[in-house]
């Protein structure tokens, strides 16, 4: 099946790639990657572990017949291939070889020198090869070069600062300072990483690398500088920029932190965790999906889920990927992917993200007071850029847990070109099951029908589980030119609940009255379509734009009816189905022209334009003729930004913008002021504050029935009923950061205003009624603070995070007085722990969160209606006045990196164990009344949960 | 070293927010609890009828509160006002059936701990033009071994140009109903069947709206919104969980007014 991608790939385009691959992949999957991986997975990991980067590739055969020390062999490869080995000489004295090479590949030779002395070898991407006992060994000997270089740059430094001087005495500027333009990528599949810091050392100058890994650096006063390059989950990059041709685009590669290379001590600030926050940007955090296996995880790693281990982010919401930032809900936070928006950003009931990390290649989330460039949301946005694909080598590779199985196929196209597929589906596994019947208590269900006649008789339900999930993502990225590029991105994911169940009457009492089974039909389909076509251009070094066409639509669809045969009487058969049909269909047509103007290193402008149509259909009908609604509402959008950012002197970095945004049906513009800022104190003590005021057009309400799978139901505001939503955010914080170690502290107030919530009212009977719509508005505010002690590296890494927050709405059909929101949870706690060891990595998380606020009965009442039957209602003594008990629970997991003899890392097992102590938290409490009393269940989160995953490359 | 001093300092101030900030409730209104439970169905041609209980715990298992008697009753149907007497524990009548008139406001008070509990119900307009496309319904014996016949449903319809609520009652004659087929699998006894039909101005039967034949009394009500709202909220999970809405000021339950109009519906077994 592996091989047969790769053939699909050769001769055909890449759509029919997807289409064709897509089916067959989905339906085997688990089958093949359970046939095809277990076998893989266990050969690994009896292979000795060693640690590596890149892969050996060489066409330099080997002649010659050695019986020797191994220093002699290599100075000998050395001199005969000009290679550059690097291997320690007292070593490798001491290791006698006898081998013969008639026209055998480096690569080969390598391996079978390596493994008679005991060693290995590590390929670095300048195609350096060292030869070592231990991964830790190639850092020394590493560093031992870097001494030797360090020694140059010092006397570099001094002639530098020289330089200045003379620059500064001189005023020849203009002859003197030069302008950098480069890219930083991922050194081992070549693909561009945005977010990226770039900073020359010594100086103030720095850049953040654009989305498509692109910088550009001015006034760089000599090109003698050190430049640092840092990106979350790599290694920081440090190199010396001597020779540097200012014409020429810099590349810089950057590998991704793994164990044992933590004894090197890297000037400046380092962040091999799997967070990290930018101390010149105010709510900021990033996360590496690279490093996201190392994770307790459930089921799946999971990168939506990941942040809620995060400052700010409520870590108490099992059932939602979505993020509860700051107070907000889930609708308020604006998810991108590739620069399209997602409106369903979970599966499984919330449990899991609509996300494959597998093609997820950067992820940040903006807790608040974003820039202009986003908007249409009230409280945060999470943008995601999906993986380009390796440029380097075609590649297959796949994890396999309790849950889901997912696969992936990289391969460059041509020579400017690469192109990614991923597909990911569940299975019914046993962690699958525990999820699925967590939410469908009852699947098997025996109605009592006998005792009529005097003999028994049952119908049985039968319930065939047939639910799943899956998502694919497919992107084609090709450079056209120097300065063009354009990428297609396409991600699709679906879930699809099926609870239908056929009734079976047993033959006896059954007659000839029909034959059509009663059928019971509870299906819920539902999920995204998105996809995105990018055109980014490099006007030139300081001019950037970045222009896209987007389609996303969003579909759910509820079926739950009851279908019953019935024959006339002149005998023929027809099917009656009574129920409700739920349908609700979002499409959402972007236009997208981002522009970044860089003047010089203290003024940069951002602007673009931004316009959407949108339309939203929800129809609900209650069997084949009654359609009880049926609504298409329509909504245009434009918008246009500016904002500049401005650091008019080395300690201030501000930024000011304005976005305008015009919306049809309200037929209003809205004005949405933006600032943000930060302060520089020390080198290591930064303030910030940000303020800015949002605005969100459409919301995502919520049902009262929440166990109907897809709880997602999108509607437009329209200015009535629906008003549009607004947000001003005012954050405060500081930051004091050391090479190792991150305090942060960040304070916010949020307001709310134009809230809507939603409920339906059924009045009349199942064959004619009417279905009211009843939305709710209201306002709340929510404020809060939020603690982070974070360790950045070192064999220990990991955060405590403290948030005190509190979320308040006032609606009025709930009374005159603020209660705390459905979300609101006081204080949370977080302790995230990742310890490395050799080719393990241990992590332990722990959350506590105070429960959440519930609303419950203080009384009952029971009296009958105007026909004489009783009914009982409930009182309460005000919305959400009780507090569930705290919620807590412990994660752990494993991770073993699996690494070949030719040092790469091509795999990982990770054993999880999720909610360790069994932890009983509570979801929600349900209510009945039960011989006139009201009896109170409590319904709740999943308890003890193991997970095994298996993660591995072909290659 | 200096960082080992920061995070001790920011222990300690952790676990200072963590205490000062210890959980509170937040603070509801438990006075509702006291309100007493009204249950009044002002129809046209009846006498006045309100039942006044208290609210139950929520492990009581008796079916209806306690019946509060000793009130002081007073009713006003728009033109007089008259005090109810206490005709059983908790019961209040008026001893007079015409005092309900369409068009009117009907209002209710009394003083119970310590404060004033009232209601008040405009009487809707009596149904117009209420009829049906036939007087009989035949209905097909439900039981799986029975031979099906088409069942030919009965149309009711009347005015509701104004959008009214309507609701219809379906109540048998016989004390003893006879039950359509053997009654396999299906044990319930009889009761009055209430069809809340909302804003609509027809109403067709269903095979399965009748388990027993007979003579039956199909009264057409037009309600108000209050009794509409009421019979149709139904919350019992603590995530959606609200007040049953009510039209009584410092009390719960329902009083409304609402006309009916009847016709006789003859049922009986194909």
């Amino acid at each position: 099946m592996l091989k047969h991608i790769g053939i699909i790939d050769r001769n055909r385009s890449s759509t029919d790639i997807l289409i064709g691959i897509v089916g067959r992949l989905l339906n085997l999957l688990p089958i093949m990657i359970r046939k095809i991986l277990f076998p893989f997975a266990f050969t690994f990991i009896f292979l000795h572990f060693a640690h590596a980067q890149q892969r050996l590739q060489s066409d330099i055969k080997i002649n010659g017949f050695y019986t020797t020390t191994l220093d002699v062999v290599l100075d000998s490869l050395i001199r005969q291939h000009q290679l550059k080995i690097i291997f320690d000489r007292n070593l490798a004295e001491k290791k006698l070889i006898s081998e013969r090479f008639n026209d055998v590949p480096l690569k080969l030779a390598l391996k079978t020198l390596c493994k008679s002395a005991e060693l290995n070898y590590w390929v670095e991407s300048s195609g350096t090869i060292y030869v070592v006992r231990t991964p830790d060994e190639v850092r020394s000997l590493q560093r031992s070069e870097l001494n030797k270089q360090k020694t140059a740059s010092q006397i570099l430094k001094t002639v530098t600062t020289e330089k200045i001087d003379t620059i500064k005495r001189g005023g020849k500027v203009s002859q003197k300072a030069f302008k950098l333009t480069g890219q930083v990528i991922d050194q081992m599949n070549g693909e561009s990483l945005p977010g990226a810091v770039v900073h020359i050392e010594n100086t103030t100058i720095r850049a953040t690398t654009n989305a498509d890994g692109f910088f550009t650096l001015n006034n760089i006063p000599a090109d003698t500088c050190v430049i640092s390059t840092s990106y979350v989950g790599y290694l920081t990059d440090r190199r010396a920029l001597t020779s540097i041709d200012p014409n020429k685009i810099l590349i810089l590669s950057l590998t991704i932190t793994r164990n044992n290379l933590e004894e090197i001590t890297i000037k400046g600030n380092k962040n091999d965790g799997i967070m990290s926050t930018d101390k010149r940007k105010v709510s900021v955090l990033q996360i590496s999906p690279a490093k996201l296996a190392e994770l307790p995880n459930l089921g799946e790693k999971d990168i939506l889920r990941s942040f809620q281990l995060m400052p700010g982010v409520s870590a108490s919401n099992e059932s939602s990927s979505g993020a509860y930032v700051r107070g907000g809900t889930p609708d308020q936070n604006l998810v991108l992917f590739d620069g399209f928006t997602v409106y369903q950003v979970d599966h499984l009931y919330g449990f899991f993200s609509a996300f494959n990390s597998n093609a997820i290649k950067d992820v940040q989330l903006f807790k608040g007071g974003f820039s202009a460039k986003y908007g249409g949301r009230l409280s945060s946005v999470t943008e995601i850029t999906g993986k380009e694909g390796t440029k380097k080598d075609w590649n297959v590779g796949g994890d396999l847990s309790l849950l889901s199985a997912n696969i992936y196929f990289e391969t460059p196209v041509k020579k400017n070109g690469s192109f990614l597929f991923a597909a990911r589906k569940s299975y019914q596994g046993p962690l699958y099951n525990k999820i699925f019947s967590q939410f469908n208590k009852t699947s098997e269900v025996t109605t009592g029908m006998g005792g009529g006649r005097g003999f028994g008789g049952s119908a049985q339900a039968a319930t065939t589980p047939t639910s799943f999930f899956y998502d694919l993502n497919a992107k084609y990225t090709v450079n056209v030119g120097k300065k063009d590029l354009l990428a297609l991105s396409v991600y699709q994911g679906d879930d699809d609940t099926d609870n239908s169940r056929t009734i079976s009457i047993p033959s006896f009492i059954s007659t000839s009255s029909s034959s059509i089974s009663p059928t019971i039909t509870d299906k819920t389909t539902y999920g995204n379509l998105g996809s995105s076509l990018k055109w980014s251009r490099r006007w030139n070094s300081d001019l950037y734009s970045n222009t896209l066409v987007s389609y996303s639509s969003y579909h759910s669809d509820r079926n739950r009816t009851n279908t019953i045969g019935v024959t006339n009487a002149d005998g023929t058969e027809t099917e009656v189905s009574t129920g409700t049909i739920e349908r609700n269909r979002l499409k959402d047509w972007s236009f997208k022209s981002d522009w970044e103007y860089q003047i010089n290193n203290k003024v940069k402008f951002l602007f673009g334009a931004y316009g959407s149509a949108q339309n939203v259909v929800y129809k609900y009908s209650q069997n084949d003729t009654s359609t009880l609604i049926d609504q298409s509402k329509d909504a245009k959008t434009a918008t246009a930004y500016a904002e500049g950012e401005f650091s008019p002197w080395e300690k201030l970095q501000f930024k000011g913008g304005v976005r305008e945004t015009y919306y049809s049906p309200t037929g209003k513009t809205y004005f949405e002021p933006r600032f943000s800022g930060t302060y520089t104190l020390t080198d290591r003590f930064t303030l910030k504050a940000a303020t800015g005021k949002f605005y969100q057009f459409i919301n995502r309400v919520v049902r009262e029935d929440i166990l109907s799978g897809s709880r997602d139901f999108w509607v437009l505001a329209n200015g009535t009923s629906i008003p549009v939503g607004s947000a001003n955010h005012y954050i405060a914080g500081f930051s004091y950061e050391t090479d190792k170690y991150l305090f942060d502290v960040e304070g916010y107030y949020k307001t709310l205003n134009g809230l809507t919530e939603y409920s339906q009212r059924l009045t009349g009977n199942l064959m004619s009624s009417t279905l009211e719509e009843h939305f709710y508005n209201g306002r709340g505010y929510t404020s809060g603070i939020e603690f982070l002690v974070q360790k950045k590296a070192g064999r220990y890494t990991g955060w405590i995070s403290y948030t005190m927050a509190i979320a308040r709405n006032q609606f009025d059909d709930y009374g005159a007085s603020y209660y705390s929101a459905n979300q609101d949870a006081r204080n949370e706690f977080k302790s995230v722990n990742m310890y490395k060891l050799g080719n393990w990595t241990f992590s332990a998380t722990w959350i506590f969160a105070t429960g959440k606020p519930y609303t419950a009965p203080i009384a009952s009442y029971t009296f009958d209606n105007a026909s004489g039957n009783n009914q009982t209602y409930l009182t309460i003594s005000g919305k959400n006045t009780e507090r569930m008990p705290a919620y807590h629970r412990l994660d752990l997991a494993a991770t073993l990196d699996l690494i070949k003899i030719d040092n790469r890392k091509t795999g990982s097992i990770s054993f999880s164990l999720f909610n360790v102590y069994n932890r009983t938290n509570v979801w929600y409490k349900e209510y009945t009344i039960y011989n006139n009393q009201v009896i109170t269940t409590n319904v709740n989160y999943l308890g003890f949960t193991p997970n095994i995953t298996f993660s591995l490359k072909w290659k | 070293m200096e960082i080992t001093t920061t995070l001790k300092k920011i222990f300690f101030y952790l676990v200072l927010v963590i205490v000062s900030s210890s959980c509170k409730k937040d603070g509801g209104d438990n006075a509702i609890a006291d309100g007493p439970v009204i249950e009044s169905y002002l129809t046209n041609g009846k006498a006045v009828s309100l039942k006044v209980y208290e609210q139950k715990g929520l492990l009581d298992t008796a079916k209806y509160g306690a019946a509060i008697s000793g009130l002081a009753i007073t009713f006003n149907n728009g033109v007089k006002n008259i005090t109810l007497q206490e005709s059983s524990k908790g019961t209040y009548t008026s001893s007079e059936t015409d005092l309900i008139i369409a068009g009117n406001t009907c209002s209710f008070n009394f003083a119970y701990n310590g404060k004033t509990t009232s209601g008040e119900t405009s009487v809707p307009s009596t149904p117009v033009s209420f009829t049906a496309s036939a007087l009989q319904q035949g209905v097909p014996n439900p039981d799986p071994d029975s031979t099906s016949t088409t069942f030919v449903p009965v149309d009711f319809s009347w005015n509701n140009n104004e959008k009214g609520y309507y609701l219809m009652v379906f109540e048998n004659h016989d004390k003893t109903p006879n039950r359509i087929g053997s009654g396999f699998g299906r044990r319930n006894g009889y009761q009055d069947r209430e069809e809340y039909l909302g804003q609509v101005s027809t109403y067709k039967t269903q095979s399965r709206s009748f388990e027993f034949s007979g003579y039956y009394n199909v009264y057409l009500y037009h309600i108000n919104i209050e009794y509409n709202n009421i019979v149709n909220s139904s919350s019992t999970s603590s995530l959606n969980l609200t007040n049953p809405p009510t039209n009584i000021k410092n009390g719960l339950g329902i009083f409304t007014a609402m006309s009916r109009s009847s016709l006789v519906l003859y049922v009986y077994e194909q």
